[in-house]
């Protein structure tokens, strides 16, 4: 009591004494220089008084008791100090990276945000930093308008497709360039520990992309990684802890109970023969049920194999950074540790990577630096297999035997493994080993003022090891005594790159920087693998092949490949309003044909920054804050073609004429003949788009972009027909089209010092045509069509319900031997037999448009991030859900609604009579029909994140820099009619792996 | 001012420097494929033409290695589906459907289309060794001996494409460069094509070593004669065959085994009566599956492993047999099965419609054989063998009215068999027409599921009649478009020669 009498008498002397005001006296200046700030204005939170800063940054301003200053400053972040008690005040604003000085990666250069000329977008690495992801790519999603990045797979490890802006060849699509600190990557980017990202910087239309020349026909990704600062030691650490859990949605609905599978199984055979297989005999069963499925009815055991073969499985990755400037010395170091397990048991993505860059400035004029990364990479997979026979198994099968091991499953005579016991294949995943060394050494030399030499030399050195064994208690391990499989993949990229850049001002109102340079690439690829059977146990798996006694396979492969360019580029501003941006790039490769090494890809763009004109008075800029309209073309190529697809090759062959040693030989390779005229695919893509932002501190930002992409030369694997006896030859023959619009929104929806509520929202929508193939013909297969998009087309039969008693007599009926009960597949041409021309696009897997949601929310010290993606107007030719609901197979479970079978009594069903000989599907020569084709829209909330950022003058007495707590929900649902695993992957041959939820908890300290 | 000129002056030697160091490089642009030869990097000499031999004779083995194998022996009235087949879905329903001509006996069916296409692998492989020979280091004879080879080789891939698929594209080493332009080579008549298939024979008979001389499982030229001989019966020039096939009758070098099992035993690979073998070994990819395919793998190899059983004897073939001292039953076909367990089948799984039947013997593993697995069979496939080339001049002579000379030629196959003369047995002598049909029928006894049955019965016109009478899979779906196989759908997708009405007429 005595307490709060003194604590409340303290409290209202001081409430006292502040109410008399008081002069402050302060400085406002450049975070970084400590140049003062001349300008800035100074207000207090609830008061009317205001300053502004003088020439040498000072102000003055009465304050009166608690007292909260706000200083803004264009183009730098705006700060809120509490001043209260103090009588001088130093305030250092920092650069406002989001606005328009904000530096862009363009390739070989930067350029400020507001002189860009084309479309590109960026991620900065704070934004990865608020989302915590595995990849690279992951970090992209629902991010960048006109980016689509897929999943290529739920497992642990599993790459990602990336396409910027649609359809960009009809065959030779691989993602776009990603390039690492000058690096050019080809392939995945999984090794990249996105913790370690400074900025991403997408250059998505030619006019940006043109300066990689052949290889930017899909965009280009340029990735910078962080470095140190100058007299700024910091110390990170990122981690997060998770765990992840089976989540199918609705997903499939199988058979549940004993006498529904039964039931159905004897159905099966009673269809073929109801005498033989009567369904109410005790000796059918015996004859259909092995004997332990007969111990299971009897039992009225159920076994929950989908259960055996999932776990929740943790998930966990720690990241330490730390980053100083010493002098002229800056470095950055991290260490990065990932280790997830996946849902299916056995399958593990495990990532150790290190990294250092290290920049010194050796003299005045010399700046020499190096940045490594080196990644280390388990992968654990697990085939699909898995999971497609855990939810498909006979549930009467015992998963265990008497030992407590996994159950093998052999047929009735014992002479095979019938099913591969989905618990064993767990036991023995494919070890995926990788090691890549991403690294370049870079030294720049300032000639004299404003001319600058850059010499860049990159390495990616990636090598993959596989391993594999299948043990005898599978089914082909059984056969061959245990199978083993060992393969070494790896390549060295080099690339050398010489730049020399000269900033050029001529007169005030004119400024240039030109860029000239000479680029060398070289790969040298070499692929092994061998594998051996029969081992004496399957103790030692393939660690040790010299126990095998049939040493099966060798196989080798080595290329060699070259590029060699020269390029320059030109950027011209006229008064900083006029911007006009022209390069050109001259490449050879050795992947063209003789006749066409080279190719010159050359592009220009230019942007008019509207809000610079003097026209936009000050009321309009009160609306506006920001105008630019761009417009920019280019050529760019594809050079993605297969190595040597120039030349006809021999492949390996051996015949044994005397029917016991073997000759070795040559036979022709059965897939390529070779074109010598063969070339790169070029792209001529035109872009316009504006930038726009309104309202004060930029609350809207909108940028929009048309673009109109023609394809031409797009290099087509024309398929020879089978009587040419090769498969294809590559020819620039087909040309295509692609356009579209993205849209990107950034919303400051509300913005003060307790709450904050930020939208990012893009929608991008494109059409992709192919407007030519070989003269005279408009398709190549029915698969690739004029007119339509490539690669997007679902052919089959069209489904017209199934056969019935009425049919009978019906010469079509007569012609498929069909009874009733059998799908029925549509005449198409009426000719009275059902073959391919009955075939017809039955639907499309291209979709009409495609985006991202993503909300920021802060509340004081609370916030919250969504991320949801979508993709509507596109199909999935769903065959394992035809699979599973019919029941043509011996012993496969089927859904709940595959009971709804076809009888003679029930006839108004889509489900055909069940027949173990699928016979009820024979009327499909392809196995499927129209109604396998399900519609995949999807809105997806890719996660959810709660975070808590702790009080700053809290942690100054910890003596830490930033604290953050977070919980994240990774994929926590999605909204679908699509009757599927997962909307997004589709279906694979033996279904896909399944989905799941994460729930992490993380921390984020800054020492 | 000078000393910056100095300094641009440097910057630019500098940057001219690296641009021509790096321009030198721009000549190692061209960069051939280091891991595989160019066909003309391998036709060099006679040496590198045998390497391109050795893979025209791989497309053969490859073609008769697996299912494709049985296109031409199901649907017949020797063999049938086993009854497993159908049940293990997706490409078995299509193996299946070989037998039962059921709907999935059309252009789709992966079985026959993939015939298709490894039939034409093997014409283009034989097409670039044909067209490259002749400008390889060598001698005229070793060329035109390698030639022959090749050309000997072509004419065994256009004789079945021929006779399952009728008129066909027939691409030869002159290449049409229209051809790429439209996917493929329009369609050749049958007549052209038994042309080529005749002239590629002719070139083999004359120029190919005698079997005595050739080595061994090489192309020789008593079966370029066989071969030719075939060709002739097929179109029904019997005068031409019998010229033919005449010089083998009286030859020394070639002449039948005297025991029928000894065929079929792997110690006996390349014998006296094998006039063209397809050849494989214990060499990972160079086996073949036909044991394991034929169900007849576990006698009495004991080995564990998966035992396929797609293809089994129809009734008809079991019974065929005059009488149980005819050797060649118990060499084709076993009436015990025992699996790797010790259960015997045919009592265990008598409710199995097929799995109680007899199967088929000739191309067991046997111990000692050296077999990994029951799936990697090391045993040769006869192509042509003397008995074959013996029954044919029999059958030219019965069609031309020489009965009694075709008796003698059958009584050797009989007596071979430890069969008394036919004419003994018939308590008089044939007629012409008595003949025929004992003619076709010993060829099913002699040779079952060696190949040639579909091409027999289509060649006597019996195809349709025998298949419905004699295989109960074949009988309620036969029909007369069954004379000739679907074309692959996938031509008609690619080669835009073709136009729906180029399919075979029914499918």
């Amino acid at each position: 009591m005595k307490a709060f009498f003194l604590s409340t008498l303290f409290l209202m002397c001081s409430l006292l004494s502040f109410s008399q005001g008081k002069q402050l006296q302060g400085r406002i200046v450049e975070s970084d220089t400590k140049k003062p700030l001349a300008g800035a204005t100074i207000s207090i939170v609830g008061k009317n008084a205001s300053a502004v800063s003088e020439a040498d940054g000072s102000f003055n301003i009465k304050v009166n008791g608690k007292t909260i200053l706000v200083v803004s400053y264009v183009g730098y972040k705006t700060q809120s100090v509490d001043v209260t008690d103090k009588s001088s005040v130093e305030i250092a604003l920092a650069k406002d990276v989001s606005d328009l000085e904000a530096v862009v990666t363009i390739g070989y250069g930067k350029a400020k945000k507001k002189d860009i000329t084309s479309a590109i977008s960026s991620i900065s690495g704070k934004d990865i930093k608020d989302q915590p992801v595995t990849t690279v790519a992951a970090a992209l999603q629902g991010r960048v308008p006109g980016m689509q990045v897929s999943g290529g797979g739920n497992e642990p490890g599993a790459g990602t497709s990336v396409k910027i802006r649609g359809i960009n060849s009809i065959t030779q699509g691989s993602g776009p360039l990603y390039v690492v600190d000058g690096v050019l990557i080809t392939g995945d980017i999984r090794e990249i520990n996105p913790n370690d990202i400074e900025s991403i910087d997408v250059l998505k239309d030619a006019s940006a992309a043109a300066i990689y020349g052949s290889r930017a026909s899909e965009g280009v990704v340029i990735i910078t990684t962080k470095k140190g600062a100058t007299g700024r030691s910091s110390l990170n650490y990122d981690g997060y802890f998770g765990m992840q859990k089976l989540y199918n949605g609705k997903g499939y609905d199988f058979v549940d109970n004993i006498d529904d599978y039964v039931k159905i199984r004897m159905a099966g055979w009673a269809d073929e023969d109801p005498k033989a297989w009567s369904p109410d005999s005790a000796s059918t069963m015996a004859k259909i049920f092995s004997a332990p499925e007969l111990q299971s009815i009897k039992d009225r055991k159920w076994y929950n194999w989908e259960k055996a073969v999932t776990q929740v499985a943790p998930m966990q990755s720690h990241t330490l950074s730390y980053s100083n400037g010493v002098g002229k010395n800056k470095f950055y170091l991290s260490g990065n540790y990932l280790n997830q397990d996946g849902i299916i048991k056995g399958s593990n993505f495990l990532r150790y990577s290190v990294k250092a860059n290290v920049e010194s400035e050796a003299t005045a004029n010399l700046k020499i630096g190096i940045n490594t990364n080196f990644s280390h990479i388990v992968n654990n997979v697990v085939s699909n297999e898995v999971y497609y026979n855990a939810v498909t198994m006979s549930p009467l099968w015992p998963i265990y035997d008497g030992n407590g091991d996994p159950s093998v499953l052999l047929t009735n005579d014992g002479s095979q493994v019938s099913v591969n016991n989905p618990l064993t294949m767990t036991k023995s995943p494919m070890a995926d080993i990788q090691d890549r060394n991403i690294m370049n050494v870079f030294g720049e030399y300032k000639i004299v003022k404003n001319l600058l030499f850059r010499s860049n030399f990159g390495i990616d050195i990636l090598r993959q090891q596989k391993f594999e064994y299948y043990p005898r208690t599978t089914s082909y391990g059984f056969q061959v005594g245990g199978d083993a499989k060992v393969q070494n993949w790896g390549y060295r990229d080099y690339v050398w790159d010489n730049t020399l850049t000269y900033d050029w001002q001529p007169r005030k109102d004119h400024v240039f920087n030109l860029m000239g340079g000479v680029v060398l690439e070289k790969r040298r690829q070499e692929w092994d693998y061998i594998e051996a059977q029969g081992f004496p146990s399957d103790d030692l798996t393939y660690k040790n092949l010299a126990t095998a006694s049939n040493k099966t396979d060798i196989q080798s492969d080595y290329f060699n490949r070259m590029n060699f360019s020269q390029m320059a580029r030109a950027i011209y501003k006229y008064k900083g309003k006029y911007i006009l941006n022209g390069s050109i790039r001259h490449d050879g490769s050795s992947r063209f044909g003789q006749n066409n090494t080279y190719g010159t890809f050359p592009a220009i763009s230019g942007a008019w920054r509207l809000i610079d004109e003097p026209f936009m008075g000050a009321k309009i800029r009160s609306i506006i804050s920001d105008a630019k309209i761009r417009v920019g073309y280019g050529i760019v190529g594809n050079q993605n073609l297969p190595d040597f697809a120039k030349f006809n090759k021999m492949t390996p062959s051996s015949y044994p004429y005397n029917g016991s040693s073997q000759t070795t030989g040559y036979q022709l390779d059965p897939s390529v003949l070779g074109n010598p005229n063969i070339r790169w695919e070029k792209q001529k893509q035109f872009n316009a788009g504006f930038d726009l932002a309104l309202l004060a501190s930029s609350r809207i930002k909108l940028t929009f972009d048309y673009y109109n992409k023609n394809i031409d030369d797009v290099l087509l694997p024309v398929p020879l027909s089978p009587s040419m006896g090769v498969g294809y030859e590559y020819m620039n023959i087909a040309r295509m089209n692609t356009q579209g619009v993205d849209l990107g929104l950034k919303l400051s929806l509300v913005q003060n010092k307790n709450f904050d509520w930020q939208m990012d929202l893009n929608w991008s929508k494109y059409k992709s045509q192919v407007k030519s193939l070989i003269p005279g013909r408009d398709s190549l297969s029915p698969y690739l069509k004029v007119g339509e998009a490539p690669n997007s087309l679902i052919v089959d039969y069209v489904y017209d319900g199934l056969y019935q008693e009425s049919d009978k007599g019906s010469p079509i009926m007569a012609s498929q031997h069909a009874r009733p009960g059998d799908v029925k597949p549509k005449d198409l041409n009426n000719d009275g037999v059902i073959n391919q021309y009955d075939r017809t696009i039955v639907g499309r897997t291209t979709p009409k448009a495609y985006g991202g949601i993503w909300n920021y929310l802060r509340y004081k010290r609370f916030s919250m991030t969504v991320l949801a993606s979508y993709t509507y107007g596109q199909d999935i030719a769903n065959k394992a859900y035809q699979d599973y609901l019919y029941e043509t197979d011996t012993r496969r479970r089927v859904l709940k609604e595959g009971l709804n079978y076809w009888t003679p009594t029930n006839t108004n069903t889509n489900v055909p009579r069940p027949n173990v000989f699928s016979r009820s599907i024979y009327t499909l020569p392809s196995g499927s029909s129209s109604y396998i084709v399900q519609r995949a829209d999807f809105i997806r909330v890719r996660n959810i994140t709660f975070s808590y950022d702790f009080d700053q003058a809290l942690l100054s007495k910890a003596r830490m820099n930033t604290a953050k707590v977070y919980v994240q929900v990774q994929d926590p649902f999605i909204i679908t009619k699509y009757k599927g695993i997962d909307p997004e992957i589709g279906v694979g041959s033996m279904d896909v792996y399944p989905r799941y939820r994460s729930f992490l908890v993380g921390l984020q300290l800054g020492l | 001012m000078q000393t910056k000129q100095s300094y641009i002056n440097r910057a630019l030697v500098i940057f001219a420097a690296t641009s021509l160091l790096l321009g030198s490089c721009s000549k190692q642009l061209d960069i051939k494929p280091e891991s595989n030869p160019s066909p003309e990097g391998v036709y060099k000499d006679a040496a590198g033409a045998r390497a391109g031999l050795t893979g025209v004779y791989k497309q053969l083995q490859t073609w008769k290695k697996s299912e494709d194998y049985f296109v031409g022996v199901l649907g017949t009235d020797e063999a049938r589906g086993s009854s497993f087949v159908g049940t293990w879905g997706g490409y078995w329903t299509h193996v299946a459907s070989i037998s039962s001509y059921n709907s999935l006996y059309s252009p789709q069916n992966q079985v026959l289309q993939d015939t298709w296409s490894v039939l034409y692998q093997g014409v283009y492989n034989a097409n670039i060794a044909v067209g490259s020979i002749p400008s390889i280091n060598a001698s005229a004879e070793v060329k035109n001996k390698m030639i022959g080879e090749a050309k000997f080789l072509r004419s065994v891939f256009y004789f079945s494409l021929v006779q399952f698929f009728g008129s066909v594209p027939m691409p030869t080493e002159v290449q049409d460069p229209s051809a790429i332009a439209k996917g493929g080579y329009p369609k050749s008549p049958v007549d052209d094509v038994y042309r080529l298939i005749i002239s590629d024979l002719k070139f083999a008979s004359t120029n190919l070593d005698p079997k005595s001389v050739a080595g061994i499982g090489l192309a020789n030229q008593e079966a370029a004669q066989a071969l030719l001989g075939k060709v002739y019966l097929t179109r029904g020039q019997y005068d031409s065959a019998s010229i033919v096939l005449e010089p083998l009758m009286s030859s020394a070098s070639v002449g039948l085994m005297t025991n029928y099992a000894d065929l079929f035993k792997g110690a006996h690979e390349n014998n006296q009566e094998s006039l063209f073998e397809i050849q494989y070994s214990n060499d990972n990819n160079n086996t073949n599956n036909l044991a394991n395919a034929f169900g007849g793998w576990y006698l009495p190899n004991t080995k564990p492993g998966g035992g396929g059983e797609e293809v089994i004897p129809t009734d008809y073939y079991d019974t065929c047999f005059e009488s149980n001292s005819d050797t060649r039953r118990a060499a084709s076909i076993h009436y015990e099965l025992i699996d790797g367990s010790g259960t015997d089948w045919i009592t265990a799984y008598w409710w199995w419609g097929t799995a109680g039947k007899p199967h088929f013997a000739k191309y067991d593993i046997n111990v000692g054989d050296g077999a990994v697995n029951g799936g990697k069979s090391p045993h040769n496939l006869y192509y042509l063998r003397y008995a074959d080339a013996v029954l044919m001049y029999a059958e030219a002579q019965n069609e031309l009215n020489k009965t009694s000379v075709a008796l003698t030629y059958l009584n050797k196959i009989r007596n071979r068999a430890t069969l008394p003369n036919w004419e003994i047995k018939l308590g008089h002598a044939p007629s012409q027409a008595e003949m025929r049909a004992e003619l076709l029928k010993e060829r099913m006894r002699e040779l079952g599921m060696e190949g040639w049955r579909w091409c027999d019965l289509k060649r006597t016109g019996k195809l349709l009649s025998q298949t419905i009478a004699y295989n109960p899979d074949a009988a309620p779906t036969m029909e007369t478009k069954h004379l000739l196989m679907p074309i692959s759908s996938k031509e008609f997708e690619t080669n835009s020669w073709l136009t729906p009405s180029d399919q075979n007429a029914g499918y």
